[in-house]
């Protein structure tokens, strides 16, 4: 069955066309919420709250069409309730899982991870909202800020500082980088 | 393909990698679970719709006839209180500020070259939206001039071209498409539905028109795309701004070449410059700037004021503190010269930026250097935001 027929189905109370509906879906969600909150604990939350939301509401989606964006917004304002919740709490220090063997990979290549990876966490996470939707979930702006519900404005602001702040990450890594190499020599 | 698109590829690699393939199937099976003990939540349109005997057909047009006669209970109300006073309500959205001249850049259709151009009268200047404060997009004068500051890699030098009266023309006819006069400043913010709990945050984009008789009008707006219509009300006058937004953006790509008295692109040159000092109690580490004190600052009463807002927040809280000075071309060029010479490297910015230490006070202090743009006369009052 096609995902317009589920919604349709889902939204006029079909219990079972909804978990149809979702299954096909959580994977997608559970990622985008893992690198927008990197943290398994909140993501599984906000998963689950946006799953379990989207229920609630999916009779107020019109157009069924559109399921995929409603949904998304869903997702970003779980994420962003998340991470408010956990605010005052201590990030959890789970070991993240690597899903592509890394044999074959340069060292430079290594190091670029692993600044990406600090500088990633480093920034808020309004900005690393935008960041997923637009380079993960390849969204146009205009669609992160309907997603996001921000102003156009804002969204290239944010897409415009947390893209600075990573590649500064990623050059003064480098740069030391390349200082540790040139005093060993 | 040059650095941002390696950058922006190297990104969204990294982000696929960094993407749990699946999700634990504890989440969907504690969701579903919630699901099962929980009724979908119906607005009153669909709760009607859903009690409603008989056909689909039959249903709608049952509904229908609820909302018709609610509808003439409504207008015969209506017409009861219009008889107590009740006057109809203005758009809140616009202000009742007054202008000079209802006649917005009509001074533009003959943009003759002025004896001074830095005394030509605003036809429009178009400012984009940010999270803090607005920048500077595009500033038009009567003569012709145009000054853009593009916001594309790290570095945004504003430029200077010139216009034809044509030219001018057309952005003219991008403003008139809109539908809107521009004959008074006019706010059109998002307004969220009834009942609806929604913020937003940074500033939105504004368009600055230049009166015929003097004085300027100011639209401002903050498009929020809403196809839904979810959570904010319509914004039409928003989304027509948007579009003009969009067009004025992308000078280049649709401006005929005839457009164009001279298309070749100069470094702006500023009359004056905003000399933002920014004290930061985290700003790195000191080691490897040059004292404040170590500058040889050149002599001027502009000069001592800019030195005088870098006492006035040295030390003063552990937190960042601004000031502000305005400096003429000559000074600023001059106190740039002097930071050079000191051994002040620019740092990486979009303006030109120097830091210095301030240890006394244990404070990495930033000079940032911001051009004033002709008919800008808001001084340190004004400005645009320093952190796009």
């Amino acid at each position: 069955m096609v995902q317009r027929e589920l919604v349709e189905l889902a939204r006029n109370g079909d219990r079972e066309a909804f978990s149809a509906l979702a299954a096909s879906v959580v994977d997608r969600l559970y990622a985008t919420a893992m690198l927008i909150l990197r943290d398994h604990s909140m993501a599984d939350d906000a998963t689950e709250e946006t799953i379990v939301l989207a229920w609630r509401d999916l009779p107020s989606l019109r157009d069924p069409d559109r399921f995929d964006a409603w949904l998304r917004r869903l997702l970003v304002n779980a994420c962003r309730d998340e991470g408010r919740r956990h605010r005052r709490r201590r990030p959890e220090m789970t070991l993240l899982p690597v899903h592509e063997p890394i044999i074959g990979d340069s060292s430079s290549a290594l190091a670029d991870r692993d600044a990406l990876e600090r500088g990633f966490r480093r920034l808020t996470a309004e900005h690393r909202t935008v960041l997923v939707l637009h380079h993960y979930l390849g969204l146009t702006l205009l669609e992160v800020a309907t997603t996001t519900s921000a102003p156009l404005g804002t969204v290239k602001s944010r897409v415009h500082h947390a893209t600075r702040a990573l590649r500064a990450a990623l050059e003064a890594d480098s740069r030391s980088a390349n200082m540790t190499r040139g005093g060993t020599a | 393909m040059n650095r941002n698109d390696d950058f922006d590829q190297t990104l969204s690699a990294w982000l696929r990698r960094e993407a749990p393939p699946q999700a634990p199937d504890r989440v969907l099976d504690a969701a579903l679970e919630r699901v099962a003990a929980q009724s979908q939540q119906r607005g009153w349109l669909q709760r009607l719709m859903g009690r409603a005997p008989g056909t689909t057909l039959t249903r709608v047009m049952a509904v229908a006839g609820v909302v018709v006669i609610a509808a003439l209970i409504g207008f015969e109300f209506y017409n009861l209180t219009s008889n107590v006073g009740n006057s109809p309500t203005p758009n809140p959205s616009v202000s009742a500020e007054p202008s000079a001249s209802p006649t917005p850049g009509a001074s533009a259709s003959s943009p003759e070259p002025s004896g001074d151009p830095s005394v030509a009268a605003l036809v429009l200047r178009l400012e984009g939206g940010a999270e803090d404060g607005r920048v500077h997009l595009i500033t038009v004068l009567e003569d012709g001039r145009i000054i853009t500051t593009s916001h594309q890699g790290t570095s945004h030098p504003a430029v200077e071209r010139r216009l034809t009266a044509a030219g001018v023309r057309l952005l003219l006819d991008e403003l008139d498409a809109t539908g809107l006069t521009f004959l008074t400043s006019a706010d059109y913010s998002p307004i969220a539905k009834p009942g609806v709990d929604a913020g937003y945050g940074g500033a939105g984009p504004a368009l600055v028109v230049g009166l015929s008789g003097g004085g300027t009008a100011v639209t401002s707006w903050v498009f929020m795309p809403d196809p839904e219509h979810l959570t904010w009300e319509p914004q039409p006058e928003a989304e027509a701004l948007e579009a003009m937004y969009a067009r004025l953006s992308t000078l280049d790509e649709w401006l005929p070449a005839s457009a164009w008295a001279d298309a070749d692109a100069r470094p702006y040159v500023p009359a004056q410059y905003r000399v933002h000092v920014i004290g930061n109690p985290w700003g790195g580490s000191l080691d490897d700037l040059v004292e404040v004190s170590e500058v040889s600052w050149p002599v001027s009463a502009s000069v001592t004021d800019l030195l005088d807002q870098i006492v006035a927040i040295s030390g003063e809280s552990d937190f960042t503190s601004q000031e502000c000075s305005v400096l003429s071309a000559a000074d600023a060029e001059n106190v740039q010269a002097a930071l050079v010479e000191a051994g002040v490297p620019a740092a990486d910015y979009f303006l030109p930026s120097y830091r210095l230490g301030d240890r006394d006070a244990a404070r990495v202090m930033e000079l940032v250097f911001e051009p004033i743009l002709p008919q800008d006369e808001t001084g340190c009052a004004g400005g645009y935001s320093l952190y796009f």
